[in-house]
């Protein structure tokens, strides 16, 4: 069924909030029916992915820059009436430890133990494990060029990332990407249709 | 996460300023990528971030709880980075609004170009700063107010009622401002990135 | 009195041991999912919470089954993880600067990603196709203490219009 450059033209509008997972059911379905074998209009949609994450990965990257402690620390100070110099909270820090930890401490001193010489350890966070950072962050992707696929590089809440690998190929060939088999109805989002037809033609 | 949010809320209502130190934590990073997408200027864009907590915590009693707290967040940031483009005098926000009306089949030349232009290795074919400056030019063409739905939209993953409401605008005008925004930005990386040459072959319209 | 005080005498000195440099490791969460069109089981339902934020993102997948899931203990030496669809995810601990773990995936034939472990936020990695559908590699935090907010779902609550709103933003400058 060749779509008509009027039905393209109607459903332009409802790629981008196709593509933001927007749109009621019925409407979704129609706009992937015609994905299914609109060349153009899947273009459009890998265009529009494709534009989404150039902004993200241009946004990220300036995130990166950014010292947050730093920043954290400057809103802080914003709204905090006198911000308390750091030799003095580190002597209230030592002074807490003694106050509130007194029974464990102590006692050692008790037992004789020099215990002067960990007490910065003691006020770092507990044994390392590798999670000083608050958040999860993606430093670099790469891909085997034989594969023929791109990463997306996508940030979710909660500093989750999707890192999605787009196949260009069939965009550059201009193929159909989709192609129904055995009546079941598999194709909806781009990635999985063009896997199924990388799958044909035994790459994977 | 939006109930954990209300529950930071209130212990930083009731003096606990670790609480409100987490809610920092969690959305500094994107406040700022809303607040630099608006204004292009790092040293701004950090200033508007720090300045959007700072009011939030001033108005923390305000906050009534029965919404949620990052609509309410993100609402003051872009209010604040809104009020510095007018005070900048970027008269080019109100005239491109026009924009909206005019077709858009000027971002036609070069479809799928953008997608396939993603498929080629991206360390060979854009310098990661060179792509950070024009993301930040091209944002900059696209009028404010769609260019704060398409933030919000990229960067935080609203959904298009969240929006609604954030900006306190239709979901009908949520959606058509989104499409615009991102026909517009299309059209300009296409442009940066020198599609003409390098077409995908696919037909135009 | 005195056993305890050398009990914590230990302790101490089995925390600075600890500290100051036994062999560097992460621990991490690793799950195998596959994203699919065939049907709409999501399971564990936990997922539901992941594809909302994939169909956010613009994935129509309707199925998210978990295949596999297993912590695992990263050192400089690399751990396989077989993956069901012929492939290997190698994963190994790149170096620990300043309590910072840098961890690095590669899915053979594939891609190589290289993270920083945080106390939040996991790294969804594709790593291609399997039985009609796309594997998806979930690696996640595993710092041991508390996660700071529930895994109670990140559905918006479905609240009332905006005129609350309205009132809560009143004592903010509003567009002039």
């Amino acid at each position: 069924m060749m779509p008509s450059a009027a039905d393209c033209r109607a459903l332009r509008e409802q790629l981008s909030p196709f593509v933001d997972g927007e749109l009621p059911a019925s409407q979704r379905i129609s706009v992937e029916r015609h994905l299914a074998s609109c060349p153009t209009c899947s273009s459009r949609v890998a265009d529009l992915r494709a534009g989404s994450g150039l902004l993200r990965i241009g946004l990220e990257l300036r995130v990166d820059e950014v010292d947050w402690r730093d920043f954290t620390k400057g809103v802080m100070a914003r709204i905090a009436p006198a911000p308390v110099p750091f030799a003095e909270r580190w002597r209230v820090s030592l002074r807490e430890l003694f106050t509130y930890r007194r029974g464990m401490l102590a006692t050692a001193l008790a037992a004789g133990v020099a215990i002067i010489a960990l007490a910065p350890v003691l006020l770092r966070s507990p044994a390392p494990n590798g999670y000083a950072r608050q958040t999860m962050a993606v430093q670099s992707v790469s891909t085997n060029p034989d594969a023929h696929v791109a990463p997306v590089v996508m940030a979710g809440e909660h500093g989750n990332a999707i890192i999605w690998l787009v196949s260009h190929k069939h965009v550059l060939e201009g193929k159909a990407p989709y192609e129904e088999s055995d009546g079941v109805d598999n194709g909806t989002s781009l990635p999985l249709k063009v896997d199924q037809e990388r799958k044909k033609e035994g790459e994977l | 996460m939006p109930t954990d949010d209300l529950i930071l809320v209130k212990r930083a209502r009731d003096g606990d300023q670790r609480a409100f130190q987490t809610l920092v934590e969690r959305y500094q990073r994107k406040v700022y990528s809303v607040a630099l997408g608006m204004l292009r200027d790092r040293e701004e864009a950090r200033d508007v971030a720090q300045e959007a907590f700072a009011k939030v915590f001033k108005y923390l009693d305000h906050f009534k709880g029965d919404s949620s707290f990052y609509t309410w967040l993100y609402r003051i940031t872009i209010n604040i980075a809104i009020d510095i483009l007018r005070r900048r005098g970027a008269a080019k926000g109100e005239h491109v609004e026009l924009d909206e009306n005019i077709q858009v089949d000027s971002a036609e030349a070069n479809i799928g170009a953008l997608g396939s232009r993603l498929g080629t290795n991206p360390q060979k074919s854009l310098l990661r700063k060179e792509l950070a400056e024009k993301i930040e030019a091209a944002l900059q063409e696209v009028p404010e107010k769609h260019r704060a739905i398409l933030l919000l939209r990229e960067i935080e993953g609203m959904s298009y009622e969240d929006l609604a409401r954030t900006l306190d605008i239709p979901k009908g005008t949520v959606m058509s401002r989104l499409f615009h925004a991102r026909a517009k930005v299309q059209k300009i990386l296409s442009t940066y990135l020198d599609l003409d040459e390098a077409k995908s072959g696919l037909g135009g319209e | 009195m005195t056993r305890l005080g050398s009990r914590a005498a230990a302790l101490l000195l089995f925390a600075s041991a600890v500290a100051l440099g036994a062999e560097p490791k992460v621990r991490i969460n690793a799950e195998v999912i596959l994203a699919s069109n065939n049907g709409n089981t999501i399971d564990p339902p936990a997922l539901a919470r992941m594809k909302n934020q994939f169909s956010q993102k613009g994935f129509a997948f309707t199925s998210y089954r978990r295949l596999s899931s297993e912590k695992l203990s990263l050192k400089r030496e690399p751990v396989e993880l077989k993956l069901p669809n012929q492939r290997t995810a190698t994963l190994r601990l790149d170096a620990i600067k300043a309590d910072v773990a840098t961890v690095r995936v590669d899915i053979s034939d594939l891609s190589s990603t290289t993270l920083t472990m945080g106390k939040e936020g996991s790294l969804f990695q594709f790593a291609g196709d399997h039985d009609g559908g796309q594997l998806i590699l979930k690696l996640s935090p595993d710092h041991g203490s508390q996660p700071r907010h529930t895994a109670s779902g990140i559905s918006r609550p479905a609240e009332a219009v905006a005129r609350e709103l309205v009132d809560d933003s009143e004592p903010v400058p509003v567009d002039r």
